[in-house]
């Protein structure tokens, strides 16, 4: 009697010790397969190499490749492709948020988890969303880092991308809001440059003569920020007028170092990617707050991240770049 | 021919268009502090260069009949090709050649596409206007060119007797395109190609070869434009030259040339690009909201040309029919522009 009671003891300490290391080799070999919207762009390579870096800490098989052009159709194929093969995760930068929707249904049907990053699905064809910032987010650290450039007092103007941007007007709305905080500072203008650099150019040309007390610009597109910061620097007022916004560091970084623009406000792109694969661990694990109720993560060296009710995944408050950081991003 | 007189420059069809500009200006002068200063007026005259220069290609292409509508795309690769010609250390006349044959290369398609493929204008340059845009996607990934060298650079920011560069380079292709629309042979058979197809056949022109000559012209002065874009701003976007066709066509419309063919002026396109150019100052200057803007700039449109072919009707009417004659055998006779 007591003999068996020993063999059943061992039987099942041997066989708890075999589901154990079954888990834990089953969690260790999950593969991440991961597309950007298009191979080769500095933003993406950044995306790229802090998703490798989390899927050396969480121990993923990571699997990295895009189209060459922004084109949505390749990224349906490579998906296909990786149904077939069988990934555990596919994470997705989508050309389009529509075409996507039913390849991905497709592999979640076939129980692969799917998050979108960078850029979003519809909703109903993905588990979760790694988006980059809030508009809140974004609308309040421009403002705020405008208004300690220009002591919190003086005309401003926003050069946008066009009336009807969303993105934009969005950051408009929250811009405002914040801009109640500094009573000092007033907006005297918005005006339209249609994703056109030459437009930016010109229409900050024609604000700095219009308002000729002008202090500080904000140019809330990628394309605009560059023009702006170039007309500044071509009608001699670097230092006289302020002006921030969006862009990349690199597109920046002459105008940082030339001393015309101070701050530019962005996401760090690495960052997104490194999120991205802690998303896709914790998906995997089981670990991600149920759909519908909000939650936070731990994302390793970025620490505590909000998750919304909607699925959607916030890197943070963005990245803000100067002249002491700026030559270390590569996008 | 030989001698050149005031009214070859300033002919019934470009005293309207400018008597418009003038009163505009006049108006703005008082309205709007900071308009009749040197930096503002030469910062309008710079920021139209680009347009101005490729209109003059425009206009020819216009008067034969036809139109391009590639020119966006045209200026989209040339910029991306001598931006990155630029940034690998090429010398400047290396750069600005570059730029002249690319864009000369992608009109000539164009040109060969519309003379001997016997295909309208407006298909060809609507399927290259696509093609040469995926073509600027395929040769840079999607990626900016940036931070182009100052040698490069101080062609488009450099000022010369209180005038960037650009802007005396817009001036310089006028007079050479002024010259040779008015001038020569060539000029002449544009003209009669537009005007009057079966007439010019039958005085011995090859109407093919005009066809192709003028959108080759058409892409060479859009790449030399796109050299002078990318130095300008010293980085190249991937979205260069987007609706770019839209504001060249209507410079060379506003500025009087029939979208019909057969008649229009190099002087009329450059007035039309300048006063553009100076509506969307005057709009930021007098501190009309941005919502009115599409409303505005439309009234003035109509308004600029409604007021200059009334006119110049009037002026018709007091000049004797026989002057306006004088550009040569080409002018339409079929009242059609009357």
């Amino acid at each position: 009697m007591k003999r068996l009671t020993v063999w059943v003891l061992i039987l099942a300490m041997a066989l708890a010790t075999v589901a154990t290391f079954g888990t834990m080799a089953m969690a260790k070999q999950i593969t991440v397969a991961m597309l950007p919207k298009v191979l080769g762009e500095p933003y993406f390579i950044a995306s790229q190499k802090g998703a490798e870096l989390a899927a050396k800490e969480l121990g993923i098989k990571f699997i990295f490749d895009g189209p060459v052009t922004a084109d949505v159709t390749k990224q349906i194929e490579m998906i296909d492709n990786y149904i077939t093969r069988g990934v555990d995760v596919i994470a997705v930068s989508p050309n389009d948020a529509n075409a996507i929707a039913p390849i991905l249904k497709k592999a979640m049907s076939k129980g692969i988890k799917v998050i979108t990053w960078d850029a979003d699905a519809v909703p109903s064809a993905r588990n979760f969303f790694v988006n980059q910032v809030t508009y809140e987010g974004v609308g309040k650290a421009l403002v705020d880092v405008l208004a300690d450039e220009i002591g919190g007092k003086g005309e401003v103007a926003i050069v946008t991308a066009s009336l009807t941007a969303a993105n934009q007007n969005n950051w408009i709305k929250y811009m405002k809001e914040e801009l109640k905080d500094y009573p000092g500072m007033k907006l005297v203008d918005i005006r339209p440059s249609e994703e056109d650099q030459q437009l930016a150019f010109q229409v900050t040309t024609d604000l700095m003569t219009a308002y000729p007390n002008l202090r500080g610009v904000f140019a809330i597109t990628s394309v605009a920020f560059p023009g702006a910061a170039e007309a500044i620097k071509q009608a001699g007022k670097g230092g006289k007028v302020a002006v921030t916004g969006l862009s990349t560091p690199k597109s920046m970084a002459k105008y940082v170092h030339e001393g015309v623009v101070k701050n530019v406000v962005l996401w760090d792109p690495g960052d997104l990617g490194y999120l991205a694969m802690y998303v896709a661990k914790q998906l995997v694990d089981g670990k991600m707050p149920r759909p519908g109720t909000d939650g936070t993560i731990t994302a390793g060296k970025l620490g505590k991240i909000q998750v919304k009710a909607d699925g959607e995944v916030i890197l943070g408050p963005p990245t803000v770049f100067t002249a002491r950081n700026i030559d270390k991003f590569d996008f | 021919m030989a001698r050149v007189r005031w009214r070859d420059l300033m002919g019934v069809r470009e005293v309207g268009l400018l008597l418009v500009l003038l009163g505009l200006v006049l108006v703005l002068s008082v309205a709007a502090p900071g308009f009749l200063s040197w930096p503002n007026l030469s910062g309008v005259l710079v920021n139209v260069s680009v347009v101005a220069i490729s209109a003059v290609g425009m206009t020819m292409v216009i008067i034969t009949g036809g139109i391009d509508i590639s020119v966006g795309s045209i200026l989209a690769v040339s910029a991306l090709l001598v931006g990155q010609a630029a940034k690998a250390g090429t010398g400047l006349w290396q750069a600005i050649a570059l730029g002249l044959l690319i864009g000369a290369a992608l009109g000539g398609i164009n040109g060969l596409l519309v003379a001997y493929g016997r295909i309208p204008a407006i298909i060809v340059t609507l399927a290259t206007m696509s093609t040469y845009r995926g073509i600027n996607f395929i040769l840079s990934h999607g990626a900016w060119v940036v931070g182009l060298p100052p040698y490069f650079t101080a062609l488009g920011q450099t000022n010369f007797l209180g005038l960037q560069i650009p802007a005396w380079i817009m001036l310089g292709v006028a007079v050479i395109g002024w010259y040779i629309l008015t001038q020569t042979r060539f000029g002449r058979s544009v003209y009669a190609v537009g005007g009057n197809m079966q007439g010019a056949y039958l005085a011995g022109i090859k109407i093919p070869r005009v066809q192709f000559l003028v959108f080759l012209v058409s892409g060479l002065l859009t790449g030399l434009a796109a050299t002078v874009y990318t130095a300008r701003f010293g980085l190249v976007q991937i979205n260069t030259g987007m609706g770019y066709e839209l504001n060249v066509i209507a410079a060379v419309v506003i500025g009087g040339t029939s979208i019909m063919g057969g008649s229009g002026s190099i002087q009329g396109a450059i007035l039309g690009a300048i006063f553009m150019g100076v509506v969307s100052n005057a709009l930021v200057l007098l501190r009309i909201s941005a919502f009115w803007q599409g409303v505005v700039v439309g009234i003035l449109i109509l308004g600029a040309v409604i007021m200059d072919s009334s006119i110049r009707a009037s002026m018709l009417r007091a000049v004797s029919i026989h002057s306006i004659g004088y550009r040569g055998a080409a002018e339409p006779t079929d009242g059609r522009e009357r």
